[in-house]
């Protein structure tokens, strides 16, 4: 196992380069550059020149990409080129937590409201329950994340103010648990909206499937009842594809963030990778995609394990 | 002996919008305590239904027994609310099943599987139920039973699973023991080595075995006495020596026919023509005259009644009326 978890990491470092290499080229190609944001419109081009220099944004595009993969290596993600003089180390390390926060918040959520609502789907296939959640289901996969956000801020922050609009705290107030959750709720429910309907979707289909086998007609005929026939004999077999789905889910969350983030002005990485993107602020883009890189590689790698775990047919 | 189980004009239909599908149509079984009996029939024949009939499991929603008594000891289960149904399943009545590779849950220990029986049924505790499950496993040649019970399903044989699956279905000494081809999916020496056990255990116990296949070798080897069905009927009842010593329904010395035999010239195999007819197609008369060799004029326009031979001999065809008994030609 572990032999195989090392083996999988040490696989995962080529991959993550060959990202670094596509996503320098890919931001290379989008029009402008950080100067063009920063700089007075009357600037002379020599000193435009003199500028780029400084950031050494004319050297060639590979030797500006092995200079950001050497200091890459070593941990340095260079400083930020639109907030001149922050590292983008620091940058990231004062949002990650509100990310991770949000998205461990989130992804709970979503587990916890898919698996009750998948079973009993499966458990009273065609039935009132059953359709009412497969319509929910469907409405939840076709809405975007950040129609729900908006409207949910119109009626439940702004109308009825039972949230507050925004942000991860209130402003100039002593820090509170409660505040701290009051603001949470928002975001995270938004987060969750679209996963819990993807998942609910899978863990259906997934239980449905495993009800109709033998293994369930055995444990039947020893005289349990239902509940004990769906949850100890069933449910961890119907659980085993939905791992690989979940796998894929967490670096969706960064993803999504990035539309929840802004809209609820959650000052995480997503929020950040939205505004460096239209800034062109290179060092920061890279830095986020490669801890969304590493996240993918980190999400499979973990629902490999949690394969071990559940499926006792399956040794590494 | 006295009758254990009593099945007494089943019928289990199969309902949807459409149509009405009569998967067992008026069937009666009679097992008397520690007696094996088989349950014989090509597929389709409703044989598996009538199985899962007696222990409640028939699929639903769909499949519904509409008509007819089962009487386990005097206790009739159909009107038994699900709840006290799950008592007598896998206490009063176990099964197991063909499939021994799938019939195992693949994420729990074998041990495990057996012991959650004991614990639910007998309430023992953990450690009674897994000292009682070790026990089962040597009962049913598992020298190394104390390893056995920390196995997962997919490390064993299919052989050794469905011993698995006996022990499991033994646990709580039941007094009927339906096994649905318990056999079928193993190979020859497996199957003997499974047959043995079963007809030990059966002795041993006392326990009533309803033993539902289509190989009538199995049949020989174990019961004592055959219920040949055919299209959701019962179409002959007979010792099981008498059944092979002069079958008395068309259909009955058709399937005995079809039994390769070891000794005597190598001819072609008999077979039975056609299929069993689908539920919702059923032929006018007797079901069995499209397919019968000796069916005559009558046979096409009634439908002929299970008649009573002698006291252990019962037969659903015309050229037995009356106790009259001349025979079909065998040919």
């Amino acid at each position: 196992m572990i032999t195989y978890i090392v083996r999988r990491i040490m696989m995962a470092i080529p991959l993550l380069f060959g990202i670094t290499i596509l996503s320098f080229g890919i931001i290379q190609i989008a029009p402008g550059d950080p100067t063009a944001l920063m700089i007075d419109p009357m600037i002379r081009d020599k000193d435009l020149v003199a500028y780029k220099e400084l950031y050494g944004l004319n050297d060639p595009i590979y030797v500006q990409y092995l200079k950001w993969v050497g200091n890459m290596i070593q941990g340095n993600f260079g400083d930020s080129l639109i907030r001149q003089g922050v590292a983008v180390n620091e940058l990231i390390m004062a949002r990650l937590p509100n990310t991770l926060l949000l998205m461990l918040v989130s992804t709970i959520l979503a587990i916890f409201i898919s698996i009750p609502i998948g079973i009993i789907s499966a458990t009273k296939q065609n039935s009132l329950a059953d359709y009412t959640f497969t319509f929910f289901s469907f409405l939840g996969i076709a809405t975007p994340n950040f129609w729900i956000g908006l409207v949910l801020i119109m009626f439940l922050s702004v109308h009825l103010g039972w949230f507050p609009t925004g942000g991860v705290a209130t402003l100039n107030e002593p820090f509170s648990i409660w505040d701290r959750i009051h603001h949470l709720i928002l975001p995270s429910i938004v987060l969750a909206t679209a996963d819990v309907a993807g998942l609910t979707r899978y863990i259906r289909s997934s239980m449905l499937d495993v009800l109709k086998q033998d293994f369930i007609r055995t444990a039947r005929a020893k005289g349990f009842k239902q509940k004990k026939v769906v949850y100890k004999h069933a449910l961890r077999n119907g659980l085993i594809p939905v791992i690989t789905i979940f796998g894929l889910m967490l670096p969706s969350f960064i993803g999504g963030s990035v539309v929840v983030e802004k809209i609820f002005g959650w000052p995480g990485i997503g929020m950040l990778f939205f505004d460096a993107a239209f800034q062109r602020d290179y060092p920061v883009i890279m830095a986020i995609t490669v801890i969304a890189s590493a996240l993918v590689v980190i999400g499979n790698l973990l629902a490999d394990i949690l394969y071990a775990i559940f499926d006792p047919r399956i040794e590494y | 002996m006295s009758a254990l189980l009593e099945v007494k004009n089943l019928k289990t239909y199969f309902v949807s919008k459409k149509r009405v599908v009569p998967a067992v149509d008026g069937v009666d079984i009679t097992i008397r305590k520690g007696e094996t009996v088989g349950l014989v029939g090509e597929s389709g024949c409703g044989k598996s239904m009538t199985s899962l009939s007696i222990i409640g499991l028939v699929p639903s929603p769909g499949g519904k027994i509409v008509d007819g008594q089962i009487l386990l000891d005097g206790v009739n289960l159909v009107d038994l609310s699900e709840n006290n149904m799950c008592k007598v399943r896998g206490r009063d009545i176990a099964m197991i099943f063909q499939e021994p590779m799938t019939s195992l849950n693949p994420v729990l220990t074998v041990g495990e599987q057996i012991i959650e029986v004991i614990m639910y049924h007998l309430q023992l505790n953990r450690s009674d139920a897994t000292q009682k499950a070790i026990n089962l496993l040597k009962m049913v040649g598992f020298p190394r039973a104390d390893k056995i019970i920390k196995e997962y399903p997919h490390r064993l044989s299919g052989g050794m699973r469905q011993r698995v699956m006996i022990a499991m279905a033994m646990s709580c000494n039941p007094k009927l023991l339906i096994a649905d081809e318990p056999t079928t999916a193993l190979d020859v020496t497996i199957q003997a080595q499974v047959l043995e056990l079963m007809k030990e255990l059966s002795r041993k116990f006392e326990t009533s075995i309803l033993l539902v296949t289509h190989d009538l070798g199995v049949v020989s080897e174990l019961a004592e006495r055959v219920i040949v069905m055919y299209a959701g009927q019962v179409v002959e009842e007979a010792l099981v020596d008498d059944i092979f010593d002069k079958p008395y329904h068309p259909y009955t010395e058709g399937l005995i026919d079809s039994v390769p035999l070891i000794e005597g010239a190598i001819t072609r195999l008999n077979s039975i023509p056609g299929n069993v007819p689908s539920p919702e197609e059923m032929p006018k008369g007797c079901r069995f005259a499209p397919r019968c060799r000796v069916a005559f004029d009558r046979c096409y326009s009634e439908e002929p009644t299970l008649q009573s031979i002698s006291t252990s001999r019962f037969v659903r065809c015309f050229l037995y009326e009356e106790g009259e008994v001349n025979g079909c030609s065998r040919l």
